[in-house]
């Protein structure tokens, strides 16, 4: 019996729902937060997992109170503004949709905005709540030192009628209160509306389908800045997940950024291949730079987020009582990488026995050694432009090739073969996503030997199989529209060609210093294999599957290196061929006026 | 006026000793499954009865049931998944008129219904509060044990089955928890924990008389069930004891809504999907009913029941405050007794209980009242 199930791939690590006091006590910044900061709009996008979340709750006040890192004070100088954090989720984005499909469109519209109108109100307060309480606190950021019981009640109690809330509200916790109350009632009165067509007028008469997000936050905004003396003082909105609004709730909020009420700014996060429609198309168009900072939580090029990446499992082997020490914990830096300062093709290093090895067993690496007039016995012979030129980009593939073929070019089973571990590895096939490296590094904190507290390199490279292997199972998960679409262009299924493929131009037949490990996309080409292609694509790269390289104009993908252990692939990039190549699909033959007829078809010889 | 929702429990029995003729009204489905007409032609004394086919996937046993349920008189006609709900309440008002001034007593075979169907079912039984009160069985015939398909079948969506069963979160800083029911659908649990995200999961594991299916079970959530870090709770729950299973999910949900948003995911057997949909209803807005759905890629299974048959009894209607529990324990829970009680409306409101009721089954009872 296999275990073929999996467990959850994120599991544990979403920091929605955590507290920002909590989020802050193991946060590690990585560089784009530095960018994050400043006060202006920002647009942050990324995959699952880069860590969106945990930055727009890094730049609230509770959150920025807690952190005791390094360059905490910097970030604390840095942060002038309220930040006013605004969740937004799958759960609640289904419950809205669900509930209000059976509403006319315009109807639901007013409730979609409407409703979080009123959660972004409720954020609102509760910012304002957090900054008056504790005011003394010599760490406290942003604290409404000068705020009285009885100013707090005036300002509850004025913004509480244009917010639609009945009854006596006393303060901003109040307001909070009544808040949540007002949506429950919204939902009750949705709920039924969407049972009765007759129901509907009660349901459009709720104040929270009047409300004006911005000039209601507008108005207690107003009031706390004056008190504080600060009529300039801006307040940012850190909605994540922007994409789970609905079209009527997203609007008002990207085009606030127009700069409507300069008190109020966002920073907004989003899933990078999202189509997102606005009525202006304004906010998300061609003013990256100018109304906002558009911000990507992905590294180019994947040793940028080494640092960040180090830093971070160094936190979580603190966390576990463990010596932050990644290299030594995880068995060095890796098979791929050289130690430094060493002479990587020196007799016996693994380099030069990997070398002279393959040409042993290796047909077309002994021919490509001939080629580039490389003798294997003279290697250290050669000037380091020649080893840049031709050793040093080809020896990844050297190295697969020599732990994955047997004699004759025979592909070997190795199961857990140690080529995956090592520092840099996890790194790279992490693809410096804090949220795999958190789930890999605590999967192989727990195989660590009980008694000597260490983690073998084979139980490593198991660990990082199976997860790997969760990572792809999981890929089930991701959402289609089931518009026909053959099985073969499934996410699952897509991932596997795509990695054969790979895998085929590493371990082929011919060896070759650079495989393709990429494809290329266009337009005409995806609608010509299936108009919802396109679809799979995006989720696939807003899960972190696939990995976009180049410029965007490129249109070029790679696989993420969490596949890298599956298909046998080198832990870099490599140049990119047609996606219909990859997948095997032959060029759609023009119609030919009198097809001829295939043996045995002719209309006489049916059976 | 006070919406009233009372839970008993329907203990398991074999299917022919099924009373034929005991109900107003029997709602069943026509579906590729022996099982769907196995419990309906039981019953098929009854005078309303209506067991629509679902549009497509006229496959398996499709046609004989069709024959079969035609010629014992169910109305079979399909229905779309939109208009099922529409179904459902006429058929509770024609069940209802039927009865002129007794109590209405209907039998609702949920064995091979889907879980938007099973959700409908709940909605039309919990969401008429002006109805005068009915006693409903909802009824589930455990299947033979069947190896699952091993079709790779992706996930079309996961989202709330319905608006009545959709949740409102009033507090979105709320954690989510989700309370996941596992069945053999390979993977289909932790796919939806991956994409809810739930700060908390507990399990639910099914177990039944059938030999292999509790091990096959295990099996395609082994991954899930193993990763202890990730799981606050696993439970096993016997799919024959729903009353308990009923009471197991509403316990767990009503601990955890003070303090979580719950979103409750019914894989598995159908009867934890009707539990888990009364739950949802009585919780509302803290609770939602999410269905994960394969659409039609997923491969169907022919089953066949087992031979018994189990559930929940459900009395429910709007009634006078004053008279909610007289009204309740009026109510026989076993079916023999209430064949003979042949409670009047007149008659139940100032009624006590009534003495031919089986004391294990009245003193296992949940009610549940709500504000209309």
């Amino acid at each position: 019996m296999t275990d073929k199930s999996t467990a959850a791939v994120y599991g544990s690590y979403n920091a929605r729902s955590v507290l920002p006091q909590k989020v802050a006590q193991t946060f590690v910044p990585p560089e784009q937060f530095w960018r994050i900061v400043p006060q202006s709009n920002a647009i942050i996008t990324g995959p699952r997992g880069s860590g969106k979340t945990t930055l727009l709750k890094m730049l609230t006040t509770a959150a920025l109170e807690h952190w005791e890192h390094g360059r905490a004070e910097e970030a604390r100088q840095a942060v002038g503004y309220t930040g006013v954090f605004v969740p937004a989720d799958r759960s609640w984005a289904g419950q809205l949709e669900r509930t209000s499909r059976p509403l006319d469109e315009d109807l639901r519209a007013e409730l979609g905005r409407g409703a979080f109108a009123l959660h972004v109100l409720r954020a609102l307060a509760g910012a304002a709540l957090y900054r008056s309480v504790d005011a003394e606190n010599p760490r406290g950021h942003q604290k409404l030192r000068s705020l009285t019981r009885e100013a707090q009640e005036a300002m509850a109690r004025d913004v509480s009628r244009p917010w639609g809330l009945p009854g006596a509200v006393g303060s901003f916790e109040s307001l909070r209160w009544a808040l949540s109350e007002e949506l429950a009632h919204l939902g009750r009165l949705a709920r039924r509306a969407s049972r009765r067509a007759n129901a509907a007028d009660e349901l459009l008469a709720h104040p929270a389908l009047d409300i004006d997000v911005i000039d209601a936050a507008g108005l207690l905004i107003d009031r706390i800045n004056d008190m504080d003396d600060d009529e300039g003082h801006v307040w940012m909105l850190l909605i994540d997940e922007i994409e789970f609004l609905p079209r009527s709730a997203r609007e008002p909020l990207l085009e606030g950024m127009r700069g409507r009420d300069p008190r109020i700014m966002q920073k907004v996060s989003l899933a990078p291949y999202t189509e997102i429609e606005t009525a202006s198309d304004y906010a998300l168009g061609g003013w990256s730079g100018h109304d906002f900072e558009y911000i990507e939580l992905t590294f180019s090029d994947k040793e940028d987020g080494y640092d960040f990446s180090r830093e971070l499992l160094e936190q979580e082997l603190v966390d576990r009582n463990l010596t932050p020490d990644v290299d030594d914990f995880l068995a060095g830096p890796g098979y791929f990488e050289q130690p430094p300062g060493s002479d990587a093709y020196v007799e016996g290093s693994r380099n030069r026995t990997a070398i002279a090895e393959l040409a042993k067993k290796d047909v077309s690496f002994r021919a490509w050694l001939d080629k580039h007039g490389i003798a294997v016995d003279r290697i250290d012979q050669l000037g380091p432009t020649e080893r840049a030129a031709t050793l040093r980009k080809a020896m990844p593939i050297i190295l697969l090739r020599d732990e994955f073929l047997a004699a004759g070019g025979r592909r070997r089973s190795r199961k857990h073969p140690p080529v995956y571990t090592g520092s840099a590895s996890v790194f790279a096939i992490c693809e410096n996503n804090p949220r795999l490296l958190k789930a890999l590094m605590q999967r192989l904190v727990d195989r660590r030997d009980d008694e000597t507290g260490k983690l073998g390199v084979g139980a490593q490279a198991e660990t990082v199989a199976d997860a790997c292997n969760t990572y792809y199972r999981h890929l089930r998960a991701i959402e289609i529209a089931d518009s026909g679409l053959p099985d073969e262009f499934l996410p699952r299924a897509l991932v596997h060609t795509l990695g054969q493929f790979f895998e085929g131009n590493v371990l082929g037949e011919s060896f070759t210093s650079e495989p393709a490990l990429s494809v290329t996309v266009s337009a005409e080409e995806l609608e010509r294999l299936h108009p919802a292609l396109d679809h799979i694509l995006n989720a696939l790269l807003n899960y972190g599957a696939l990995v976009p390289l180049g410029t965007p104009e490129e249109q070029r993908f790679g696989l993420s290196h969490m596949f890298a252990p599956k298909y046998r692939l080198p832990l870099r990039r490599g140049r990119g061929v047609s996606l219909r190549t990859a997948l095997g699909i032959r060029p759609t033959p023009r119609r030919m006026e009198h097809q001829p007829s295939l043996p045995g078809t002719e209309e006489g010889e049916r059976t | 006026m006070r919406f009233n929702l009372r839970v008993l429990p329907f203990d398991k029995r074999r299917i022919v000793d099924l009373p034929s003729s005991a109900y107003d009204g029997v709602l069943a489905t026509l579906g590729y499954e022996l099982r769907s007409r196995e419990v309906p032609i039981q019953l098929s004394g009854a005078r309303l009865k209506h067991a629509p086919a679902f549009p497509d996937q006229h496959v398996g046993s499709y046609t004989e049931n069709r024959q079969t349920l035609q010629e014992a008189g169910y109305e079979i006609a399909p229905v779309e998944d939109d208009d099922f709900l529409g179904l459902v309440e006429a058929f509770i008002g024609g069940c209802r008129d039927l009865a002129a001034d007794r109590l209405p007593r209907i039998a609702i075979d949920i064995s091979s219904m889907s879980r938007g169907r099973i959700a409908a079912i709940v909605e039309g039984l919990t969401s008429d509060e002006r109805g005068t009160p009915l006693v409903a069985d909802l009824l589930y015939a455990p299947a033979t044990f069947d190896a699952p398909a091993s079709a790779d079948t992706p996930i079309l969506s996961v989202e709330p089955v319905s608006p009545w069963l959709a949740g409102w979160w009033d507090d979105l800083d709320q954690p989510l928890a989700a309370v996941i029911g596992v069945g053999y659908e390979l993977e289909h649990a932790s796919s939806a924990i991956d994409r809810l995200e739930p700060e908390d999961t507990y399990v639910f594991v099914p177990h039944g008389d059938e030999a292999g299916y509790a091990a096959e079970v295990q099996r395609a959530n082994q991954g899930l069930l193993a990763a202890s870090r990730d799981i606050q709770q696993v439970a096993d729950y016997d799919v024959t004891e729903a009353y308990q299973t009923f009471q197991s999910i509403d316990t767990l949900v009503r601990r955890l809504r003070s303090e979580h948003r719950v979103a409750v995911v019914p894989l598995g057997p159908k009867i934890f999907a009707a539990c888990a949909a009364l739950v949802c209803s009585l919780h509302y807005p803290g609770a939602q009913f999410i269905r994960v759905s394969a659409g039609e890629r997923r491969e169907p299974i022919i089953r066949r029941a087992n031979g018994t048959v189990c559930g929940l009894r459900l009395i429910t209607g709007a009634v006078d405050d004053s008279a909610v529990y007289h009204a309740d324990l009026a109510i026989p829970g076993r079916l023999d007794a209430a064949d003979d009680a042949s409670v009047a409306l007149g008659a139940k409101f100032g009624g006590r209980q009534d003495s031919n009721s089986a004391p294990d089954s009245s003193s296992r009872s949940t009610s549940h009242g709500s504000r209309s």
